[in-house]
């Protein structure tokens, strides 16, 4: 499985306020101060929490592994390098995404998933 | 008043040390949360985080007792400084309302000369309407003249005439002399003559005195009849020059007048001039007056602004120590929990315990490397090796490595692509680097150290590999989900995940 897909569509671009606004719906979603449209997708609220309070205090801090989506017009980001219960919102994420635009994906090694995802998003994961 | 400057120097120095205190606690917490970030250096990390908060609330302390006793010293002078404003606020409050009284009064004067010097110009252009014309002063001027000569001729002719009118008269008188005399002597001839008769001589005497009395007559006619011309002649330039004299005297009037009227406006001119005059130097000198108050008010502000400077020293200083206490209290929390994460997650890889559902060519390649032979040897020597170093010590290394390295496009987390680096080894071992990292690395470059699960099979990414391997050389999981956390919650669980992940993803500074 990828640590982290890339998502382009294959024309036009993404509606960013709406893709953010499905992202920030997921788990216990915290929006990146360091960062607008980027979301760190938690799946316990207390770290959720305790990380939108060390992120503010310092915004050049690492970022936690767990599921980062970060979106932008032209690409939108699925870090999912996490433990299984953020990864289930990283999938969900995905499975929407792929439903309301024609994308191409690829993985951080380079491979070009847009046949698999084409296929079944499970052969994503 | 302005502070003395000993006592700014004071205030400066107070300043400087809270804001050394603050900046001090402040990089103390940073530390704490940078260790927080940094498992493997979180103790030493933590020692400095408290040694800078030790130092910090040394600092803070400092600058406070020094801002407290400045404050302490300066107030008195202070006091002293707002009393002398209150009473310049005062003096400039009753400055002002002089100084616009003045400017007011001012505007008025200049607006009534503005009038004044309008209605002079009105007046003097009636003046200069009202004057005389030249050509009726010229025909004054020679009717006078003629006045003149008429006058002298009457005046010959009256004399003419009075000195006949005396002739005859002197004839008159003689004639009746005469007459008298003859009278007398016809009287007496009579008388006489009816004794002795004498008249022929008597009628002749008569006769003569009769007949220069008509000859002094007719003289008198062309005298009287020159006068009597030359008398028409003189009433006729009289009463021509007469009608001339009224429309002139009328002009003179009314250029007496306006020159009175103008005059009238100089004078009130010069009046408002004075005025004017008088007023502007008022405002001069309550100009004068209003700066060296302006320049009291403003030393007064400064007073005010370096009290209230002052009396945020303390407050400060007491922040500065408030964020010392939270660095040094945090730092303690957090080296507690680094060293409890850290300490059960270094026992957790020594022993095997750190991973988690992994597959039976992962379980099998993690026992292989764990046995120290050749199988991913090279992953064990590269994990230490490329340990704290820089982006281009890391390069320089891998390029004295056996395998070339492989290039491939992937995604960036800063936008667009970065090209990947791969060294693979016959041992099973794969070394990546991508140059802009990914999203937990902040931008800088990353590179991990990984072991495939069979040597003899190509790396086709992450599917094919075991693990990952750490700093030390010891195997660690690929993922969280390969990760077997022995915490339940926040924040151990996550500090326990991300620096598991930390030990196996390095990036590069």
């Amino acid at each position: 499985m990828a640590e982290i897909l890339f998502l382009e569509p294959r024309s036009g671009a993404f509606d960013v306020a709406e893709v953010s606004r499905f992202a920030a719906g997921l788990g216990h979603a915290v929006e990146d101060a360091a960062r607008r449209n980027r979301f760190a997708i938690f799946a316990d609220p207390a770290e959720a929490s305790h990380f939108a309070a060390a992120r503010a205090a310092d915004l050049k801090g690492q970022l936690p592994y767990v599921c980062l989506i970060t979106v932008e017009p032209e690409r939108v980001t699925v870090s999912q390098l996490c433990e299984a219960a953020e990864l289930a919102f990283a999938k969900q994420f995905v499975k929407w995404l792929l439903s309301r635009y024609r994308c191409s994906v690829s993985d951080d090694g380079g491979d070009d998933l847009t046949e698999a995802a084409a296929r079944s998003v499970d052969e994503l994961y | 008043m302005g502070l003395d400057q000993l006592q700014r120097s004071a205030l400066e120095n107070a300043q400087a040390a809270a804001t050394k205190a603050k900046a001090d606690a402040d990089k103390a917490k940073n530390d704490a949360h940078a260790a927080l970030n940094n498992p493997l250096q979180a103790r030493p990390a933590a020692k400095a985080a408290f040694a800078a908060a030790d130092a910090a609330e040394t600092a803070a302390d400092e600058a406070k007792k020094r801002a407290v006793q400045y404050a302490d010293e300066l107030e008195a002078s202070i006091k002293d400084a707002k009393s002398a404003a209150a009473r310049a606020l005062r003096a400039q409050i009753n400055t002002e309302v002089d100084f616009e009284s003045s400017e007011k009064q001012l505007r008025q004067k200049t607006g009534d000369l503005e009038r004044a010097q309008e209605r002079a110009r009105d007046t003097a252009k009636k003046a200069t309407d009202a004057a005389l014309p030249p050509s009726m002063a010229d025909k004054l001027t020679r009717l006078l003249r003629e006045e003149a000569e008429l006058t002298s001729k009457r005046d010959e002719a009256d004399k003419a005439y009075k000195a006949a009118v005396a002739e005859i008269k002197q004839a008159q008188d003689t004639f009746d002399l005469e007459t008298k005399a003859a009278d007398e002597t016809v009287r007496c001839k009579q008388g006489a003559l009816s004794k002795y008769w004498y008249g022929p001589t008597v009628t002749d005497k008569e006769k003569d005195a009769k007949s220069a009395l008509e000859k002094a007559a007719e003289a008198l006619k062309v005298p009287d009849e020159t006068f009597q011309q030359l008398q028409r002649d003189l009433d006729r330039a009289v009463a021509e020059r007469q009608k001339y004299q009224l429309g002139i005297d009328a002009r003179l009037k009314l250029k007496s007048e306006a020159e009175k009227e103008a005059r009238k406006a100089a004078d009130a001119l010069d009046d408002l001039n004075r005025d004017i005059k008088t007023a502007t130097a008022d405002v001069s000198t309550l100009g004068t007056k209003l700066t060296g108050i302006k320049a009291m008010r403003a030393n007064r502000d400064q007073d005010l602004a370096d009290l209230q400077k002052l009396q945020g020293l303390p407050q400060d200083a007491t922040d500065s120590l408030q964020a010392a206490t939270e660095a040094r209290q945090k730092a303690m929390e957090l080296c507690d929990a680094q060293n409890l994460v850290a300490e059960r997650l270094d026992a957790d890889i020594d022993s095997g315990a750190v991973f988690n559902n992994l597959t039976a060519e992962q379980t099998r390649a993690l026992k292989g490397f764990n046995r120290g032979g050749a199988f991913g040897e090279n992953a064990r020597r590269l994990g230490p090796a490329l340990n704290n170093m820089t982006e281009a010590q890391f390069l320089q290394k891998m390029a004295t490595e056996t395998p070339v390295a492989k290039t491939k496009n992937v995604g960036s987390p800063l936008g667009g692509q970065q090209v990947m680096q791969k060294w693979e080894y016959d041992d099973g071992t794969v070394v990546r680097y991508k140059p802009d990292g990914d999203d937990h690395s902040g931008g800088l470059a990353t590179y991990s150290v990984e072991v495939k699960t069979n040597k003899a099979k190509a790396d086709v990414g992450l599917g094919g590999i075991g693990f990952k391997v750490d700093p030390k050389g010891r195997a660690v999981p690929l993922g969280p989900g390969d990760v077997n956390n022995p915490f339940p919650g926040a924040p151990n669980r996550g500090a326990y995940r991300d620096q598991v992940m930390q030990l196996g993803h390095r990036s590069l500074a």
